[in-house]
């Protein structure tokens, strides 16, 4: 499985000599982290989108898929390395003023990147998303997005036969896997079970035909008319017989991507069809964007519980009851933490923190925050779900 | 001495409230690309001024005009950076803009007090606790007495001259400030420290700082420009007098005017909402000027609306300033403003009346 990590964000150079050197100059002279931040202003009066610590990307085309799927093909700079099949970026773009963060799988095989340089992200539509339908309606091509290099470890492994069941947007990851792999001599041992919600929506129709030619088993369902993934589905696939058959998963992995729940549903199946734990990769995919304010203070009052990740000090806690009414920084304090804080009402920002997931709920502004990277007040902040800080 | 009791009105005080709440909602709701754009070109008119400024300090053998000019154009630099640039970003009044640069966490200014020491204090001690006597240690610093709040003594005989005094090495007072507080290098060390980080911690931050500063502008531009150092090192000397002289000027103006407040720590107990807004009022006065008058002052010169909003984006504070006058009105309540040499004469005249004892006290010795 691939979790996110933020501290991978970061890629860690040990800086030499003369790079320490620098940056105590510019700490000095300019009291900023670098020089390239101290003259950011200058070099945007030539070209406004350059930004110092961010890696740019050209938008090349867009494209949609079906009325919620679409495909950026974008054309990271220079600096940006490269990728294994199945990783993801974070995209960053500048919307009304705010720099907005998310998460994308790439769907695209690195040697297309090798060959043009280009790489795809194909981005299912959140209808109350800040992000993903601004995207799809305002984003030109030719427009500057911030990239982050690409990290993930959802990647193939090298069990010979291979299981893929994607749901939706989660062929994402999956389709850049396979498209990678056309050439290898597993590729005709290996299944591929693709959920989605009606024909009339499917997506890469092309590419999985092209795949089929290849040798690849496809296996499309459509939860409409199909239902959910079921053991049936499974059996007639990979045509299992009757009794549970180990010795067809000794040999198997399988790598699943979808919403939370397809994700659990699969993993179950697997694990009673007789596939060994470690053998199962997957992602999570997409978010479930919540109505309003008081539709999500009535989820999380029927949510018994809710769990937060400190990521700095690598504690997690789980919270239920009365604790659910408290404040980030409440909840912190109880676990022994101390972070910063000041006046405890929202006007000092002292407790500011950088919350990497999640939804919390601002007590004073009465404002749900996004799900993606935030800086966020504590004092002010009830979580609504998971959270991951940096604490 | 304004001696002031609570509203005891509470449903007034709430709809007092609420009418605030709903002009910073409505404040809060227009923010967007305008502020980024604001924010940046300032940034970018601070930077521009520093660096011709520092290339102009060596032009002085042309002319000593470029020199004098260049001393002008450093102080400006200083000012943009201390005031509109860096306090309001400290503020976190462009967090929203994710933008790692104009973060109230990682900004450093260009001052002698380190960037950490001046946010745990000043935005908790000053702002939550507005000139309440004996917990906001802003309202004289410790050294003026400016209410009979505070028992005279000989030593306030002198307090103008230790005002002016503060004003020319304001930024050594700045950088002192927490130090102070938590009396490290005098007198006995607090018991209960609410120190979030190790008294070391704050010496060494405090004294790296200050390392820094005096190597730039003191060691590292005056070498760099050898055979003109003397000029150099002059000329910054002279742009950190002006940019000291003008914050402590009209930081003074903020809470020391004639009819600003005091408050003592009973009357804070159990405040609500509105009463926390009223006493920042009342505890604040404002300076009436032109548009680049409010950039310079940091818009320090709607202390009122800082006080109120102190991480709304400032420069909407003059649009603000009309509807919080109008909504003070109609609750009747004092506001105080003026142009700026009026508000200032009132500081100067109330350091010197407090420098007297009170009739009582004089009688007494």
């Amino acid at each position: 499985m691939s979790a996110y990590n933020p501290s991978s964000l970061v890629t860690k150079n040990s800086p030499g000599a003369l790079r320490k050197f620098s940056t105590l100059l510019a700490r000095t002279l300019t009291n900023k982290e670098s020089f390239a931040a101290y003259f950011e202003p200058f070099v945007q009066l030539f070209n406004p989108e350059w930004r110092y610590n961010q890696l740019s990307a050209r938008v090349i085309s867009k494209r949609n898929e079906n009325h919620k799927i679409y495909t950026l093909t974008l054309k990271p700079n220079r600096r940006w390395q490269t990728f294994k099949a199945g990783q993801f970026v974070t995209l960053s773009v500048e919307i009304n003023g705010r720099l907005l963060t998310r998460t994308f799988s790439i769907s695209s095989a690195p040697r297309e990147f090798q060959r043009h340089g280009l790489i795809q992200l194909s981005i299912c539509e959140q209808q109350q998303g800040a992000v993903t339908p601004w995207l799809k309606s305002e984003l030109k091509t030719g427009d500057t997005v911030y990239l982050s290099q690409a990290m993930g470890e959802f990647c193939l492994d090298i069990q010979d036969r291979k299981i893929f069941i994607a749901g939706g947007s989660g062929i994402t990851p999956i389709r850049s896997m396979l498209k990678e792999s056309k050439d290898q001599p597993w590729l005709k041992d290996a299944h591929l079970l693709f959920y989605q919600d009606t024909p009339e929506e499917a997506i890469f129709c092309e590419d999985l035909a092209e795949l089929k030619q290849a040798g690849l088993n496809v296996h499309l369902f459509y939860s409409k008319l199909d239902g959910f993934i079921s053991l049936a589905h499974l059996r007639q696939a990979l045509k299992l017989s009757e009794t549970p058959d180990t010795t067809f998963f000794q040999r198997s992995e399988a790598y699943i991507c979808g919403p939370g729940p397809m994700i659990a549903n699969t993993r179950a199946l697997l694990l009673n069809a007789g596939l060994e734990e470690r053998f199962i990769h997957f992602e999570y995919f997409g978010s479930t964007p919540l109505a309003a304010s008081t539709k999500a203070l009535q989820d999380k009052n029927a949510e018994a519980f809710i769990q937060v990740d400190y990521l700095s000090s690598g504690k997690q806690a789980t919270f239920s009851g009365t604790s659910l009414n408290k404040s980030l920084l409440e909840l912190a304090e109880e676990q022994g933490l101390k972070p910063v804080s000041g006046c405890r009402m929202g006007i000092c920002h002292q407790c500011i923190c950088k919350k990497q997931s999640g939804r919390v709920l601002n007590t004073k502004t009465q404002e749900i925050s996004d799900t993606g990277p935030q800086d966020i007040q504590l004092c002010l902040s009830v979580p609504l779900g998971p959270v991951a800080l940096e604490l | 001495m304004q001696t002031t009791t609570k509203l005891n009105n509470p449903d007034k005080l709430n709809a007092f409230a609420t009418a605030l709440n709903t002009l910073r909602e409505e404040t809060i709701s227009r923010l967007g690309e305008e502020d980024a754009r604001y924010i940046r070109r300032l940034i970018l008119i601070q930077r521009s001024s520093e660096i011709a400024a520092r290339i102009l300090m060596v032009m002085g053998f042309i002319s000593p005009l470029l020199w004098v000019l260049a001393v002008l154009l450093l102080g400006f630099a200083k000012i943009l950076d201390n005031m509109e640039i860096g306090h309001n970003v400290m503020h976190g009044q462009y967090d929203w803009m994710n933008d790692p640069n104009i973060n109230s966490k990682k900004f450093e200014w260009d001052i002698l007090g380190d960037a950490g020491s001046w946010r745990r204090y000043h935005n908790y001690e000053h702002h939550t606790f507005t000139n309440v006597i004996g917990k906001d240690r802003d309202f004289g610093y410790g050294i003026f007495r400016l209410s009979d709040d505070y028992a005279w003594r000989p030593r306030n005989r002198f307090q103008i001259l230790y005002y002016l005094g503060l004003s020319s090495f304001f930024e050594w007072g700045i950088a002192y400030h927490e130090l102070a507080a938590e009396r490290i290098f005098f007198g006995k060390p607090k018991e209960r420290s609410e120190l979030p980080i190790s008294r070391k911690q704050l010496r060494a931050d405090f004294f790296r700082k200050i390392r820094r500063q005096l190597f730039k502008d003191y060691v590292f531009y005056p070498l760099l420009c050898w055979p003109v150092a003397l000029q150099v090192l002059i000329g910054n000397l002279l742009a950190n007098l002006i940019r000291n002289l003008w914050t402590s000027t009209v930081i003074f103006c903020g809470h020391f005017t004639e009819d600003a407040h005091t408050f003592t720590p009973a009357e804070i107990e159990n405040e609500s909402k509105g009463q926390w807004y009223y006493r920042q009022i009342l505890g604040s006065s404002n300076l009436e000027g032109s548009k680049w008058f409010h950039i310079m002052t940091g818009h320090l010169s709607c202390q009122i609306e800082h006080h109120l909003f102190p991480d709304v984006p400032a420069r909407h504070y003059p649009e603000m300033a009309k509807q919080v006058q109008k909504i003070c009105k109609e609750f009747d309540i004092p506001y105080n403003t003026g142009p700026f040499f009026k508000q200032y004469k009132t500081v100067v005249q109330r350091i010197l009346k407090y420098s007297a004892p009170t009739q009582a006290e004089a009688a007494l010795s």
